[in-house]
C-alpha cells in the first residue's frame, strides 16, 4: 500500500513539475519545475523496486544519491548561465515570442506588481 | 485504514501541496522558499521509506544547498535590476494542463504496473547484499557507491567539478553580489559561528567515519560541511576572493584524484581496474571526496574562484 500511495504522489509531482516547466517563462521557475520532476523520478525509483530486508534496494538508493548530487551541479551551472543571460538581455525569461519588457508596458497592474515584486 | 497508511497519505499530501506551491505560486521568491520546504518534506519521506542515506543527502543538498544557491542567484538578479528580476510572462495554457495530466497518468501507470510485476530473482540489490560481507562494509549504499559502481561515482565527481568550472567561466567578476552579514556588526553572529562550526565539523566527520557501516558517507558529510561553509560566508568569517589559490584548487580536484587513484592502483598491483583494496582505501577516497564536495559547493555559493579569511 505504501508503495502505491507514493507512486501516485510521484505521478502528481511529475505532472505539476511538467506543467510548471511548460507554462513558466522565467528560467528559475523552469529550474524549480525541473527539480520537482527529478524528485518525482527519484521517489519512483526508490518505491517501485522490491525491498530487501525491509529496506529499499541499495542499488537504486546509490543511483538516486548520485542523481541528487548531479541535480545540484546542473542547477548551479544553469543558475550561473541565467545570471549571465540576465546581464546580457535584461530579463531572465526564455520564450520564443514573448519579451516581458514589452509585455509589461502593455498589460495590467498585476504584471507590474509582479515585476516590482517582493524583494523584501 | 491502518495508522501507517494515514501517515503515508498525509506525508504524500504535504509533498504534493508544497510541489503545487512551487510550480503554480505567483511570486518567484515564495516558490524558492516552498522548494526548500519541499526538500525537507522529501527528506522526511525518505526516512519513512527506510532510506536514511537519502534523507541526509536530500536535507543537506536538495533542500539546503539548492535553496541557498537559488536564493543567492535571485538576489544577484535583484542587485542587477530589481524591476526585471521577477518579470515573467506567465500565460495559462489548456494544452499544457492536458499534457501534464497525461504525463502524470503515464507515470502512475508505469509505476503501478511495475509494482504488480512478480518479484524477479537475482536483482542487483540481492547480489549486493550477498557479496557485501566479503567487502567488510556494513552500509550497502556505500558499498554500491564505491565498490560495485565506483565508476559512476568517479563520473559524478567529474560532473560536479565540470559544473563548477562552467559556473566560473560564466560568472563575470565585476559587480557580483556577495551575500554577507559582515557589515551589520550583529553581536550574536560570532557566538553563533563559535557554536555551530565545531558542531557541524564534528557531525560531518562523524558521518564520514561511520559511513562504511551506517547511514552516512562522503556526500552527506561534504554537503553538511558545505552548509557550514555557507554559514561562514554569510557571517563574513570567510570571504569570497577573486585571486585563485593553489590550496583551494587542490581541494577542488582532490575527490576526482582520489577516485582515479582508486581506479588505477589495483592495475599497478596486477589486478583489474577498480578492484577492491579494503576499507582503508575507501576511507581515504571518501575523506578527499568530502573535502572536494564541501569546497566546490561553498564556492558555487560564493560565486568566486577562491576564499580568504575575513576579519575576526
Amino acid at each position: 500500500m505504501t508503495s502505491a500511495v507514493f507512486v501516485l504522489v510521484a505521478a502528481a509531482i511529475f505532472g505539476l513539475g511538467l506543467h510548471g516547466l511548460l507554462v513558466s517563462t522565467h528560467i528559475m521557475r523552469k529550474l524549480l519545475a525541473l527539480n520537482l520532476m527529478l524528485s518525482a523520478l527519484f521517489l519512483l525509483l526508490i518505491v517501485v523496486p522490491a525491498t530487501i530486508d525491509g529496506r529499499p534496494d541499495p542499488v537504486p538508493q546509490a543511483l538516486v544519491l548520485t542523481g541528487i548530487v548531479i541535480a545540484v551541479s546542473t542547477t548551479a551551472f544553469a543558475l550561473a548561465l541565467m545570471v549571465r543571460l540576465f546581464r546580457k538581455q535584461g530579463h531572465a525569461s526564455i520564450h520564443p515570442d514573448i519579451d516581458p519588457r514589452l509585455l509589461r508596458t502593455r498589460i495590467s497592474s498585476k504584471a507590474k506588481n509582479h515585476a516590482s515584486g517582493d524583494d523584501r | 485504514m491502518s495508522a501507517q497508511l494515514v501517515i503515508d497519505v498525509l506525508l504524500g499530501l504535504i509533498l504534493v501541496g508544497l510541489a503545487a506551491q512551487v510550480a503554480i505560486g505567483q511570486h518567484l521568491f515564495r516558490a524558492i522558499v516552498f522548494y526548500v520546504a519541499f526538500g525537507l518534506a522529501m527528506a522526511v519521506i525518505w526516512a519513512r521509506l527506510g532510506a536514511p542515506d537519502l534523507a541526509l543527502a536530500d536535507a543537506a543538498i536538495g533542500a539546503g544547498l539548492t535553496g541557498a544557491l537559488m536564493m543567492v542567484a535571485f538576489r544577484r538578479l535583484v542587485e542587477i535590476d530589481p524591476k526585471q528580476a521577477q518579470a515573467q510572462a506567465t500565460r495559462g495554457s489548456a494544452l499544457a494542463v492536458v499534457i501534464a495530466v497525461l504525463a502524470a497518468g503515464m507515470v502512475a501507470t508505469i509505476g503501478l504496473t511495475a509494482l504488480m510485476l512478480e518479484e524477479q530473482p537475482g536483482v542487483a540489490g540481492l547480489q549486493v547484499m550477498a557479496t557485501l560481507e566479503e567487502t567488510g562494509l556494513g552500509n550497502p549504499v556505500t558499498g554500491v557507491l564505491l565498490v560495485f559502481r565506483g565508476f559512476d561515482t568517479l563520473i559524478e565527481m567529474t560532473v560536479l567539478l565540470t559544473a563548477f568550472i562552467g559556473s566560473r567561466v560564466m560568472t563575470t567578476h565585476s559587480r557580483l553580489y556577495v551575500a554577507t552579514l559582515a557589515g551589520f556588526q550583529l553581536p550574536l553572529v560570532r557566538t553563533l559561528v563559535a557554536v555551530i562550526l565545531p558542531l557541524a565539523s564534528m557531525v560531518g566527520i562523524h558521518l564520514l567515519w561511520i559511513g562504511s557501516d551506517q547511514p552516512g558517507g562522503a556526500f552527506q558529510a561534504g554537503s553538511l560541511l558545505a552548509g557550514a561553509g555557507v554559514l561562514l560566508l554569510l557571517t563574513g568569517t570567510l570571504l569570497p576572493a577573486s585571486k585563485s589559490r593553489a590550496l583551494v584548487r587542490l581541494t577542488l580536484v582532490a575527490g576526482v584524484s582520489a577516485l582515479c587513484v582508486l581506479v588505477l592502483a589495483p592495475i599497478l598491483r596486477g589486478q583489474v581496474a577498480m578492484a577492491y583494496l579494503g576499507r582503508g582505501s575507501l576511507l581515504f577516497a571518501e575523506a578527499l571526496m568530502m573535502i572536494s564536495i564541501a569546497t566546490t559547493l561553498t564556492l558555487l555559493f560564493a560565486g568566486r574562484p577562491s576564499l580568504k579569511w575575513g576579519r575576526t
